[in-house]
């Protein structure tokens, strides 16, 4: 059987793995979203401990591998008594990972809004509330976009370790196929062109979004 | 009493440096204050002290005979106190006509029609009425510091805090500004101005402040201030603004300039 034969029998099983990787997605971005608002919040509260509790959190998850952090939620609770399915096991995991990321971009983005502004509008007898969201958080969700993109296209790429505890998405569909028709090379690549069809054009927009912001 | 703002002892260190010594000062209804003094002297650290931008150390700030400090009347008190500052800080995001209703809408409850009403009217008074919907990167420098001043405006305030608002402006712009204070000094606007402009001061102000080391060492009218400086410190500060005069070429430059 030539390339393109092999490769036509087993996208569609392969293929079938991009809506486990997408819901894997989808739910490590709405997870790390939250983890990271409240970080950034903790972050700039100007609450000492919350501060320091939101550094720990970020160093400590950035300066460790997210393999290692899937095995600990995974294998590690359970040897607790806690035993999670795997594919919310990987979505936590990847959610508190995530949050870490994204806790930087938001504190980044906020950081990066002009103070002189937010001095304005106390001036001008606004509530913080109403600074945070009509002058500072429109600013700053500009400055965030392309941060945020490649935070997205490393995450797609992330869901692949899941398939160290079996959540068939693309990649464990891959590796299930390698094993069975021992022709590594061949599937990895069609696995390899599935990731590269969703993260290229997203990278695309990134590049975008810094040119534009750029300006 | 007649006095809109009275500031009484007020002081401010920053770590062990004392900016701020115990200023006392007041502000009548109607009046135009201006406050002169070398740089570092504690003039624009005075004014964000009377509407709370910087956190005093010690002393009072009375608002229409009201405390101003931190608490639940702060905001409101802001509200009445305009600020309009030395390098404009305008919405970047919003257009011209969106930063001048913006306050009002947010703080007053002004409907969007009332705000935006008002704000063409004040665009026009300071002769941006063609520019509401420009972003205020399009804008001059004098064009931007103009809508900042209609941004306040809008809020109906009853005092204006004017920090060095020609000092980042191109000296070609800086007419422009200064003439829509001087209409509003005519209309009785009661106005603080901080600023390096002494012709302005002299021209505008119905009393002038020299600061000097976080300290107001004279207070009077300016024919008197500017005429009759009694203090040592005024007399030099004034000859080195006043009798700035250009440079002629030293040998040494002038020798570079031979080809």
């Amino acid at each position: 059987m030539n390339f393109f034969a092999f490769a036509t029998t087993y996208f569609p099983y392969v293929a079938r793995g991009i809506s486990v990787t997408a819901e894997l997605t989808v739910l490590s971005l709405g997870g790390s979203l939250v983890l990271g608002l409240l970080g950034a919040l903790a972050k700039g509260s100007g609450r000492r401990w919350l501060a320091i509790i939101a550094t720990g959190y970020v160093e400590l998850l950035r300066g460790t591998p997210a393999l290692l952090q899937i095995f600990v939620i995974y294998f590690g609770l359970a040897s607790y008594g806690v035993r999670l399915e795997p594919l919310p096991a990987a979505a936590i995991t990847l959610s508190i990972l995530g949050g870490a990321y994204v806790t930087e971009i938001v504190r980044a983005g906020i950081e990066a809004v002009d103070r002189g502004q937010v001095e304005a509008a106390v001036s001008l007898g606004m509530s913080p509330a109403a600074i945070m969201r009509r002058i500072v958080l429109p600013q700053a969700a500009v400055m965030m976009l392309p941060p945020f993109t490649n935070y997205l296209i490393s995450l797609i790429k992330d869901t692949s370790l899941a398939l160290t505890i079996s959540v068939p998405e693309i990649m464990y569909r891959a590796y299930d196929v390698a094993s069975q028709t021992f022709r590594s090379m061949d599937i990895y690549v069609v696995a390899g062109v599935i990731y590269l069809a969703i993260c290229f054009p997203l990278s695309r927009l990134a590049r975008r979004l810094e040119r534009r912001g750029g300006q | 009493m007649t006095d809109l703002l009275t500031i009484r002892r007020l002081s401010k260190s920053f770590g062990t440096t004392r900016v701020l010594d115990e200023i006392d000062l007041t502000v009548a209804r109607g009046e135009t204050l201006a406050i002169i003094g070398p740089s570092g002297s504690g003039k624009s650290t005075l004014l964000r002290c009377v509407n709370r931008l910087v956190e005093p150390s010690g002393g009072e700030v009375l608002f229409d005979g009201e405390p101003v400090a931190a608490g639940p009347r702060l905001r409101a008190q802001r509200a009445r106190m305009g600020m309009v500052f030395q390098h404009f800080n305008l919405f970047a995001h919003m257009t011209v006509l969106g930063n001048v209703i913006e306050a009002p809408i947010q703080v007053l409850g002004l409907s969007r029609e009332e705000a935006t009403a008002r704000a063409h009217k004040l665009l026009d008074r300071v002769g941006l009425a063609d520019k509401a919907d420009s972003l205020p990167a399009r804008l001059s420098g004098g064009q931007k510091q103009r809508v900042a001043i209609a941004r306040c405006l809008a809020m109906e305030p009853a005092l204006l805090l004017l920090d060095e608002i020609t000092s980042a402006l191109d000296p070609e712009l800086v007419g422009e500004v200064l003439q829509v204070i001087r209409a509003l000094a005519r209309q009785g606007m009661t106005m603080l101005i901080v600023t390096h402009e002494m012709g302005f001061a002299r021209e505008v102000a119905n009393r002038v402040a020299f600061m000097d080391g976080g300290v107001i060492v004279e207070v009077g009218p300016p024919g008197e201030l500017f005429a009759k400086p009694r203090s040592l410190r005024l007399r030099r500060f004034l000859s080195a603004v006043l009798d700035r005069a250009p440079l002629e070429p030293t040998d040494a430059t002038a020798a570079h300039d031979d080809p």
